[in-house]
Parts: C-alpha cells; sequence; structure tokens
C-alpha cells in the first residue's frame, strides 16, 4: 500500500540497446534489461559476449548505436562518465600508481569538493569497510592482488554510488582468496544497499552471489531470472549447457500431449518428459543433468547401457555411461556415503532412472 | 645480461667490458681531459697553447685588468651566460607548450596513423640542419615568406624584419629541438594504461582535472627527460643563433667558438666550456636526486 510508484523504477533500464564498432563488429544486439534498485545484478556469459560493453555503456565511456539508458527512470546516454553517479571496479582495478591508498579513495571525494576533515574521515570508514586499516599511506603497487582489490572497491564505494558496476573483479585472484572476497562482495552490497551490477564468465560465481542473472551470448540476452530459474527451467539450449553440467541427446518427438512429451533416441528407445510444447515429429535436443539421475543394476527400469568411465570426485562420484543403440553418452552423478562404495564399475551394465522432471528438451537448432 | 656478468669469472668479464670502457676513454675521457688541461694553461699568441700553469682563463671570466693592472669585476661573460640560460629556458618551456599536447595527439591516434606521424616527427633528423636553418632565413628574412603571408592576410601591414632579432633565434631554436621533446613524452604517454584515465572521469573528473591529475603526473619522467634534451644541448646552441640570430646576440656556443676561433684563445675558451659542463652536470645531479637514480637513463 504504502509503496508509490517510485520504488517500481528500475535502478538501470537498458531499453534496445544496440552497440556496433566501427569495422562492422556487433557487440551489443538490441539488449533490454531492467536492474532493480538494491539489487545483486550479474551479466554472466562466455568471453566476447559483449558484457564489458554493457557496463562501458552503462559508465559512460561508449555511446550506444541505438537505444536507450536510464538511470532512476532518467535516460542518461547524453551524460558523460564524470557527470554519472555511477562507479567502476575495473577489471585491472586501474589504481592510480603514483598515489597512495589513502589518496585513490580519496581521489572521487575531491572531485566532488567535499571538506578536506570530512574526506579524511571517509577515507577511514571506507577503509575499515574493505578491512584495510593502516595501508593508508602504501603506493598502490606495493599491495598484493587482493588488497588491490579491496582498494578499487573502496575506491568506487566511496562517493556512494547509486550503481556500481564490476567487471569481472574476481577473475584475477587465486581460488582462495576468489571465494573470500565473493563473500565480502556479498557482505558489501547487502551493508551499503547500493546495486551491483557484477560482470563474470563463471557461473558457479553468478549463481552463488546473484539475486538475478542475466544470461548473454553474442550481444544478446538470452534469459534473465534468479539463479534457481536459470538453473531449473533453461529457456536456451545455450543456458542449459551453459549453466551447471548438462548432456544433450538426438530424439525426435514421439508422442505430445497435455500429460507429457514422449521422445523416441536414435536407437528407438523411449524417454517421457513433462509438458513442452512440441508437434510430434520435431526433432530435438534432450537435455540432462547428472545429479538428477540415478543408477540401476542391468535388471532395472530405465535406459540400458555400460559405463564408460567412473570419476572420484570426494563428495560424490560421475559416471560416464554410454547407452545402448549408440543413442549418445550421458553422466550419472551419485553422492557418496562414506564406508559404503558404489558396486559399479567401469565396463560393467547399468540402467539410467531418469525422473520425468529431469528431462527437458530444446527445438534442434545450434545455440 | 646483468645476471650472466654476476657469473662470469673477473678476468672474462674485465675482458667483456673493456672494448666499451676503452671507448668512452678514448672518445669521451681523454677529449674532455685535454680540455680541462687547456682551462689551466697560458695562451699563445695565434691559437694554441703555452705549456705553463694558469688561472688566467677562469679570472677572465669574472674579472678584468684595470688600466692599473688590478680586478674589476666584469659581468660581460655573465650576461651571455645569463642571456644563453634564459633563451633556452624559454625554448624548453616552448617546446613543454607544443610538444606535450602534440605527444598526447600522437599516442591517441591509431596504430597506423601514429606510425605515420611518428615518422614525420623525426624527418627533420635525416636532412643538415644547416639546411633547415637557411630554410628558416628564406622563411624569416624582411620580405620574406612569413612577412609576405602575414601581410597577405591583414595581421601586419608592415615587413616585420624577424631575420637577425631574438624572436627569429627563438623559433629556429625550437624548431630544431622540438623532437627532442616530443619523442620522450611519446613514449611515457604510450606506456600510460589509458584505463587510468577512464577511472579518473569514473570517479567524477572532467578532462582538465583527469589530465592535470593523472595524465601529467604519469608522464613527468618524458617532460622532465625531453627539458634535459631539449636545455642542455639548447645551452650549446651554435649554428642558429649565427645563422637566425644574426650572430649579434652571443650563445655561450657562439662565444666559445669565437675564442678557438677570431679571439686565438684557447685555454678561455675551454674555461669557459668547463663552466658550461659544471652547471650543467650540477643541474644533473639535482635532478636525478629529485627523480631517484635511473630517472634519467630508464625515463621512468
Ligand atoms: N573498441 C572495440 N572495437 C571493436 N570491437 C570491440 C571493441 N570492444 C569490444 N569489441 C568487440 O565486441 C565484442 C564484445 O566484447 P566485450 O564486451 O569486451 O566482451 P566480454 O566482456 O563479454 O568478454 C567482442 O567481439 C569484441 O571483439
Ligand atoms: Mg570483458
Amino acid at each position: 500500500m504504502g509503496e508509490g510508484v517510485g520504488s517500481c523504477i528500475p535502478a538501470i533500464e537498458a531499453r534496445s540497446v544496440v552497440k556496433s564498432f566501427p569495422g562492422g563488429a556487433v557487440a551489443l544486439d538490441h539488449v533490454s534489461i531492467d536492474i532493480r534498485p538494491n539489487e545483486f545484478f550479474t551479466l554472466l556469459g562466455p568471453s566476447g559476449c559483449g558484457k564489458t560493453t554493457l557496463l562501458r555503456l552503462i559508465a559512460g565511456f561508449e555511446q550506444p548505436t541505438a537505444g536507450e539508458i536510464y538511470l532512476d527512470g532518467e535516460r542518461i546516454e547524453h551524460l558523460p562518465p564524470f557527470r554519472r553517479p555511477i562507479n567502476t571496479v575495473f577489471q585491472s582495478y586501474a589504481l592510480f600508481p603514483h598515489m597512495t591508498v589513502g589518496q585513490n579513495i580519496a581521489f572521487g571525494l575531491e572531485m566532488q569538493g567535499i571538506a578536506k576533515a570530512e574526506i579524511a574521515r571517509r577515507v577511514a570508514e571506507m577503509l575499515a569497510l574493505v578491512k584495510l586499516e593502516g595501508f593508508e599511506g602504501r603506493k598502490a603497487d606495493q599491495m598484493s592482488g587482493g588488497q588491490q582489490q579491496r582498494v578499487a572497491l573502496a575506491r568506487a564505494l566511496a562517493n556512494k554510488p547509486k550503481v556500481l558496476l564490476l567487471d569481472e573483479p574476481l577473475s584475477a585472484l587465486d581460488l582462495k582468496l576468489r571465494k573470500e572476497m565473493q563473500f565480502e562482495l556479498k557482505r558489501l552490497q547487502t551493508e551499503t544497499g547500493i546495486t551491483f551490477v557484477f560482470v563474470t564468465h563463471d557461473q558457479e560465481e553468478a549463481l552463488t552471489m546473484s539475486d538475478r542473472i542475466a544470461v548473454m551470448s553474442a550481444g544478446r540476452v538470452l534469459q534473465v531470472g534468479a539463479p534457481r530459474d536459470i538453473y531449473e527451467n533453461p529457456e536456451h539450449r545455450f543456458v542449459a549447457d551453459f549453466i551447471g553440467e548438462t548432456d544433450f541427446l538426438d530424439a525426435m518427438v514421439e508422442a505430445s500431449d497435455d500429460a507429457g512429451v514422449r521422445y523416441r533416441l536414435s536407437s528407438g528407445a523411449f524417454i517421457d518428459g513433462p509438458p513442452q510444447d512440441f508437434n510430434a515429429g520435431a526433432s530435438v535436443a534432450l537435455s540432462t543433468r547428472p545429479e538428477r539421475l540415478h543408477l540401476g543394476d542391468a535388471a532395472g527400469d530405465g535406459l540400458a547401457g555400460t559405463i564408460d568411465a567412473v570419476v572420484y570426485f570426494g563428495t560424490d562420484t560421475t559416471f560416464h555411461v554410454a547407452l545402448d543403440g549408440g543413442a549418445g553418452s550421458i553422466r550419472v552423478r551419485e553422492q557418496n556415503i562414506a564406508g559404503k562404495p558404489f558396486p559399479f564399475d567401469r565396463g560393467d551394465r547399468v540402467t539410467i532412472q531418469m525422473p520425468r522432471a529431469a528431462v527437458r528438451a530444446f527445438r534442434d537448432f545450434k545455440g | 645480461m646483468i645476471e650472466y656478468f654476476r657469473r662470469t669469472p673477473a678476468a672474462r668479464r674485465t675482458a667483456l667490458v673493456s672494448p666499451a670502457v676503452g671507448a668512452i676513454l678514448l672518445f669521451m675521457v681523454l677529449p674532455l681531459g685535454l680540455m680541462l688541461i687547456y682551462s689551466f694553461l697560458q695562451r699563445a699568441t695565434y691559437g694554441g697553447v703555452i705549456w705553463t700553469l694558469s688561472f688566467q682563463s677562469y679570472i677572465q671570466f669574472l674579472f678584468e685588468h684595470d688600466l692599473d693592472d688590478s680586478l674589476i669585476f666584469n659581468s660581460a661573460y655573465l650576461q651571455i651566460y645569463a642571456r644563453s640560460f634564459i633563451l633556452a629556458g624559454i625554448t624548453t618551456v616552448l617546446c613543454v607548450i607544443i610538444g606535450f599536447p602534440t605527444a598526447l595527439y600522437l599516442v591517441q591516434q591509431s596504430e597506423r596513423r601514429r606510425n605515420i606521424l611518428m615518422f614525420l616527427v623525426t624527418i627533420p633528423f635525416w636532412t643538415n640542419l644547416l639546411v633547415r636553418t637557411y630554410a628558416w632565413i628564406l622563411l624569416l628574412r624582411r620580405e620574406g615568406l612569413v612577412d609576405y603571408g602575414l601581410q597577405a592576410v591583414g595581421i601586419t601591414d608592415a615587413p616585420l624584419g624577424l631575420l637577425y632579432t631574438d624572436v627569429a633565434n627563438l623559433i629556429g631554436l625550437v624548431y630544431s629541438f622540438l623532437p627532442f621533446m616530443v619523442l620522450p613524452i611519446y613514449s611515457s604517454l604510450e606506456k600510460l594504461d589509458f584505463r587510468l584515465v577512464e577511472a579518473a572521469y569514473d570517479l567524477g573528473a572532467n578532462r582538465i582535472t583527469a589530465l592535470r591529475r593523472i595524465v601529467i603526473p604519469l608522464a613527468m619522467p618524458g617532460i622532465a627527460a625531453g627539458c634535459i634534451l631539449v636545455l642542455v644541448p639548447c645551452l650549446g646552441a651554435y649554428v642558429t643563433p649565427e645563422l637566425l640570430g644574426g650572430g649579434k646576440a652571443l650563445m655561450i656556443g657562439n662565444l666559445i667558438q669565437q675564442q678557438f676561433g677570431a679571439s686565438q684563445n684557447w685555454p678561455f675558451g675551454a674555461a669557459l666550456s668547463f663552466a658550461l659542463l659544471a652547471i650543467v652536470l650540477i643541474a644533473l645531479i639535482a635532478y636525478s636526486l629529485r627523480f631517484g637514480r635511473g630517472a634519467l637513463t630508464e625515463g621512468r
């Protein structure tokens, strides 16, 4: 009731944004997204899909070839970067090498003409926020990668921007530090309440950190949704393939009605799935996720095959199964239970139990 | 390379560096030493020296003999030094003012364009300075192309007669030393990561502030190196003041040349050279103390 219309205005909105570069490269092809206030929003996609370009358009370093960009409902394409209440954490950190950590963090505040005493207070506050108290007088290049990362964060947050853009900020860190910083970033976002637009090509990072994810491919946004939504209901073959582990099988639609769809593999075996909008006779790509499937012994009910390889992961074991009749190969992941090894080994005949909900089909075109 | 020398036995190391050391001794230390010795000898009437120890040349730099043979202070030579420093200083400042924007423009061009433009900047090196200076005489002389052009456009209505003035001298000096300013600034700007400029914009800096706070400080080693490369040789410039300044307004280079030429006072010429060398050395030492060891050679 008390909620005004204002709360529905996106923090950032891109409408049919096109960006092409001289020489013909189209980096963004009619991209439209709404990013909500106070949201941890992630742009996810393989290298070269246009993530950085989209961030640079939002930051103001580049102009869109066509389309509109809004900040809190106001068009901003015409504003230079220094007039946008948006700050960026660069992939390379881009710390000023001739300045100390303190001077780096103070830079944006000085640009706003804030009084010296207030700047000193805010710098101290930022250093505390990123846990770098006492490093104020260090030169930026005397810091480790992880510390530089924190300085870059503090510098970008010092101005209290409405939106913080982060371009693959963790990609240069080693695994342990990356996990730590993922947690830190999430904490900072919750504590400051600032809208984060986070770019990554790492699907696991995107799933664990984001409120919502936009999956991008070749300059287009394929799907936007919460992590669970994206993972469980991928709308494109590309999304299913890119997020999580997925195996694909070529199949034909045998029959389709309100109760479900029956698919026929090239070997003649049948698989049943939940209802999807297909006509009988259509050729599709069936997708399955290893963790949704289970192994049964050769006499059991389900798709028959032979174990090709067994890969032990500690928490679980992945079985690679070659389906009978050359219908393809899929993986099944079983959780390991201490002291109770699986009774299956390489070369064993098995059946795969495939719950209907674990099956999802895509119209069979690539991409 | 350094690693290699560290692991090499001393004798071998000595053998390896000896050609370089020999060349330096032969071509630099020897002539300079000779000049130093000359400056403490007596002049011979028709050039050359008499091998007797004398401080006359250094005394002559600051004093002259009065009629009663007492020494009185004479600032004539100091004035020529001061003139030279002022002219060289103005030349350096003008070179920075013209050279920095030029270098900044160059580094922002596409690689192809940049290579072409850099080639154009270095073209003057391909021809003789004397020829280029004569070209300026044709341009600057009374009723020359510059006068003609200014009058045709209506900026002036009478010939300026720039040739053989300090202005002509300055134009010539800036013209001949500008590439030495552009090149080091260009190389330090080329190393500058332009994402830092974007970061400055991102944090609220406009173009001027980003230039002042980020670009210029990071290009400072190049600017300083350029200043040295212009200032030092400019102090000893000879051809330009002789031809464009008409040899009337002397600079140090012309004064020294006179001592070895017309005046036939070799010891005094040598002493004048050494006074200049001493001043320049002190300035360079001050510079490297300020910017740290290696600042001169590494262009940091
Ligand atoms: N300045 C540019 N000039 C020409 N092409 C560019 C430029 N910037 C990016 N591109 C092209 O646009 C596409 C998207 O690039 P980018 O946004 O950097 O992708 P990502 O960040 O997802 O890896 C790429 O094909 C890239 O080659
Ligand atoms: Mg990128």
